[in-house]
């Protein structure tokens, strides 16, 4: 339990600062109102940006596009991968193979390549980045729902359910999957964790639309432009990307307890 | 050769196969391209656009522009880039050394720091010294590229004055962006080393070996690693796979000519033709490290060529 407390204190904080950031911002991250690359001082703690923007104000408000775009992937890849993986898993079959040669296929393209070619497709923006991100994501999410299904399958309680009859769809929800819930959950929590990294990384390259929007991505991509004259600008929203993926890390270990491979 | 040699190899050119025929029709899907957007934005009448469409084959039918691409593929021909119609395998061939360098250096970095890290961890733990190497491969693996570099480019190069902190060319120009992305690298190597060290350390022979009256670090280098490092070899198969996207950000990052550079700026320009040429050069360099892995495993375990040859992916 201790194991948990820790990173999930940490990702309520994360949360909770980014669901009230409009009324702890001490400005509007959007308007400029203040001279550009101040350094930090009272009124502007980390300073100001290459257009006068209160990067503080920007980096709490900040979290809304980053980890919104991140959890929208992650539904993205999980939903899906989670069906598919556990039809593919629990039914065998020529479907299982069919579906796992297609996953095979996309898992040829490395993670953030395969996002990259996605957002060729799509173009820029936030949706088109959660959309390239959770689809990276899929394949990957999908084999490891299969190899728990299947890793629970085996289970002689699961034979009992069978032998005094239940239907198939009962024996798979109500039997298989609550038991491989920890890998599950395990491995959403890396998902998550890759979309962070992935989501805010495209951002940084310049495929998040509009740049006036605050983003974590989006603000490191402001501070490697500026980073001689201005090196704050990327400490703090480099430091919340930081935090948060390293507390869904712990998260992931305290689910997984070594059971997948990161 | 062994039978099972062949199957992945079959395998692997499959998979090539397969993926540069999904980036082919995918990427023919979707409307518009760098011939409208650059002629038009330049003043070129349609007539010009159309006619630099048709010198380029792209009224053809689909599946004439299909044959017509693998057929060149086949010849190392990647076709042309919308732009400038340079033929894409130039492009690439011009940037490709900087990459490979950038991605050899990181992943040697990425070993090195790994398995230390994996090592100290597992020999350690519970101690001091191995949560500390458990804390700090769980933050490479967490700290973006993009962000420890930045930090890095602050230290080192604004701050110390020590290197250089963009462009490419000479090695001084290699060490940060290599250090970097190897250290983010570090930490996935480092958990897997760990892990596998850990279970190897409780099998039985490990246990035999204590029994025979083997000192404990002896019975580490000659029994433990021998066997625990051998799903290391599959994971820095992954993280190959990993480098070739890691790539596009950190010679952003720091300013570096490579493929990642031509992949951002084709992807922003929609210059599709080089697009599809990184892609299939990035199936094929994954596909190849992959069934080399899958290999060096067969032949560092044989129990794998019994079973087909079949490994988990992360």
């Amino acid at each position: 339990m201790t194991d948990r407390a820790v990173p999930l204190g940490i990702l309520a904080a994360i949360a909770l600062i980014t669901l009230l950031a409009p009324a702890l911002a001490p400005h509007d991250p959007r308007s400029a109102d203040s001279p550009a690359l101040l350094p930090p001082s009272e009124g502007h703690p980390f300073g100001t940006d290459t257009l006068g923007r209160d990067v503080f104000s920007r980096a709490l408000c900040g979290g809304r596009q980053t980890l919104g775009i991140a959890l929208l992937g992650t539904g993205i890849a999980v939903l899906p991968g989670l069906v598919a993986g556990m039809l593919a898993g629990f039914f065998g079959g020529w479907a299982d193979r069919l579906l796992m040669t297609v996953m095979d296929v996309l898992l040829a393209f490395p993670n953030l390549l395969l996002a990259l070619t996605l957002i060729a497709l799509t173009g820029s923006g936030p949706a088109q980045v959660a959309l390239a991100v959770g689809l990276a994501g899929l394949p990957a999410y999908a084999r490891v729902a299969r190899a728990a299904v299947i890793a629970a399958r085996s289970q002689p309680y699961i034979e009992a359910a069978r032998a005094i009859g239940a239907r198939p769809l009962r024996v798979l929800l109500r039997h298989t999957l609550p038991n491989a819930r920890e890998p599950l959950l395990s491995f959403a929590a890396v998902s998550f964790s890759w979309a962070v990294i992935n989501g805010a990384g495209l951002v940084f390259l310049g495929f998040g639309g509009d740049p006036s929007t605050p983003d974590w991505g989006a603000m490191l991509n402001e501070g490697r432009a500026a980073f001689r004259t201005a090196p704050w600008i990327a400490l703090l929203p480099g430091a919340l990307i930081t935090l948060t993926v390293y507390a869904v890390h712990r998260l992931a270990d305290a689910w997984g307890e070594g059971k997948t491979a990161r | 050769m062994h039978p099972w040699v062949i199957k992945r190899l079959l395998g692997a050119l499959l998979t090539v196969w397969a993926s540069v025929t999904l980036a082919f029709f995918a990427l023919r899907v979707v409307p518009g391209d760098a011939i409208a957007s650059q002629l038009l934005q330049g003043g070129a009448s349609e007539a010009d656009v159309a006619a630099r469409r048709a010198a380029l084959g792209l009224d053809d039918p689909l599946t004439v522009q299909y044959i017509n691409y693998l057929a060149g593929l086949v010849r190392g021909d990647l076709g042309r880039s919308l732009l400038n119609r340079q033929p894409v395998s130039t492009l690439i061939a011009e940037q490709f050394g900087a990459t490979a360098a950038l991605a050899v250096s990181a992943l040697t970095v990425a070993l090195l720091v790994g398995l230390a890290l994996g090592s100290v961890e597992a020999v350690y733990w519970p101690r001091l010294p191995g949560r500390l190497a458990g804390i700090v491969s769980l933050l490479a693996l967490s700290t973006p590229v993009y962000w420890s570099g930045s930090l890095a480019i602050l230290l080192f190069s604004a701050g110390l004055g020590l290197l250089p902190a963009t462009g490419s060319g000479d090695t001084a120009h290699l060490i940060l962006p290599a250090a970097v992305l190897g250290f983010h690298v570090s930490g996935s190597i480092a958990r897997v080393t760990r892990a596998s060290l850990r279970r190897t350390s409780g099998t039985d022979f490990v246990r035999t070996a204590r029994a025979k009256g083997l000192r404990a670090r002896r019975v580490f280098t000659h029994h433990v690693l021998r066997v625990g490092l051998l799903p290391v070899v599959a994971v820095v198969a992954l993280q190959t796979g990993f480098l070739l996207g890691g790539t596009v950000i950190t010679e952003t990052l720091f300013a570096r000519q490579g493929i990642g550079q031509l992949l951002r700026d084709a992807i922003l320009d929609q210059d599709f033709p080089v697009v599809q040429g990184v892609v299939a050069l990035s199936a094929a360099i994954y596909s190849l490290v992959s069934a080399a892995a899958d290999l060096l495993y067969g032949l560092l375990d044989p129990r794998v060529r019994v079973e087909g040859g079949h490994q988990e992916h992360d």
